[in-house]
């Protein structure tokens, strides 16, 4: 191998790849406020009486289930341009990962509310509470509980997922930020290295710090 | 259980990793090194790797699945290990396994997408170059997704059929 590896210009460049890490969470959070909010309301569609309803959810979770991920990134970006709706690529990469995640959550979801005893909510009602008041107060915390280790995974990708952006031209990202310096000098390896050693550090931060979450939230 | 923990945390840095910057990192190893293999032959690699990472929590998952009881039985009726891997832990295990596996592949298909950062031409980066062409997105697009729909969906409700089917008192 004829080949001398450059670590210097790569750990100089260590601050720019940490602000990129920051936009990178920045996204991942962003994209999974979002999706948790879409998927509770998938996951209420999908136990509603209306028929549309019903066929929103269904069409939204088998999408974003069964295309890859860069595909509904490129739907945002370029589809959605085409029909006079044009969205940036940091915005449209928010976009296709809320959509993702929300398909896939809206499942999770699905299913611990039907985890949720059904008296627990005709008790509530009958004590007198409104519905929405039932459903944020008597059955949101518990739903919480049940999926808060497939929110946590969801995440991990979230944060995985955030490095399509560079495929529609996002520059600031972590990933972004790594192929432009990259290209820039022709150190490849060095500076993916040096990423790869950031989103596994991001990945870690989000595990670890939901286990300790976990265990101050769910002690008794 | 050194060795045991090794692995674990090796896979887990392979599920850690966006796919994109493992196929650029094991891409520039390639011509580092001078392996000479094809950009085909490194994307396979890495999402032969990649799979293995997410196959080996749902292979160990099946074989948890197996009561120990069973597997006892079985060794004190005079079985070998590998005997009780092969006739009692493996039909067991494989009706937890298969539905979850039907899903990794799914996912392994999905991901392939990817491929076309390091210059393959697949699905979605040929209809790119027909969409610079055309200059009708929307509808390439819808057309690619609807290949990849039409490979994923079948298959997705085999598993979640499977599923429903093998899972015991449900």
């Amino acid at each position: 191998m004829n080949y001398t590896f450059h670590w210097a210009p790569a750990l100089k460049a260590w601050p720019q790849l940490l602000w990129g890490a920051v936009v990178t969470l920045e996204i991942a959070v962003l994209s999974m406020i979002l999706g948790v909010m879409i998927a509770i309301a998938l996951a209420l569609f999908s136990k509603s009486n209306s028929k549309l309803l019903r066929g929103i959810n269904s069409v939204w979770v088998e999408l974003a289930r069964n295309t890859p991920a860069l595909f509904q990134v490129y739907m945002v970006y370029f589809g959605l341009g085409s029909l006079g709706l044009r969205l940036d690529s940091y915005p449209s990469l928010v976009v296709g990962i809320t959509f993702n995640c929300a398909g896939y959550l809206a499942e999770a979801f699905r299913g611990g509310l039907r985890a949720i005893p059904e008296t627990q909510v005709r008790a509530a009602r009958s004590l007198g509470m409104s519905a929405p008041k039932v459903f944020i107060f008597i059955v949101l915390p518990q739903l919480f509980r049940i999926v808060f280790y497939p929110i946590t995974n969801q995440m991990v990708w979230a944060i995985l997922m955030t490095s399509l952006g560079v495929v529609v031209g996002l520059t600031n990202d972590l990933m972004g930020v790594t192929q432009q310096m990259s290209v820039v000098t022709f150190r490849t390896f060095e500076y993916f290295a040096l990423a790869a050693i950031l989103y596994y550090a991001l990945a870690k931060f989000v595990t670890l710090g939901a286990g300790v979450l976990a265990r101050r939230l769910f002690q008794y | 259980m050194v060795l045991q923990r090794a692995a674990g945390s090796l896979l887990d840095v392979f599920r850690s990793i966006p796919l994109l910057i493992q196929f650029v990192l094991i891409n520039s190893v390639n011509s580092l090194l001078r392996l000479g293999l094809s950009t085909f032959k490194v994307a396979c690699l890495v999402l032969a790797i990649y799979t293995a990472a997410y196959c080996t929590e749902l292979v160990r998952a099946g074989i948890l699945s197996v009561p120990s009881i069973t597997r006892r039985a079985g060794r004190s009726l005079g079985l070998t290990y590998l005997q009780d891997l092969r006739e009692i832990v493996f039909p067991i295990a494989v009706k937890v396994v298969l539905p979850n596996w039907i899903g990794l592949t799914l996912g392994v298909m999905k991901d392939t997408s990817l491929v076309l950062w390091i210059g393959i031409t697949e699905l979605l980066r040929s209809s790119q170059s027909i969409v610079t062409r055309t200059q009708e997105p929307l509808l390439v697009l819808a057309i690619a997704g609807l290949i990849y729909f039409l490979m994923s969906f079948p298959v997705a409700r085999l598993g979640t059929m499977l599923e429903k089917k093998w899972t015991p008192n449900d």
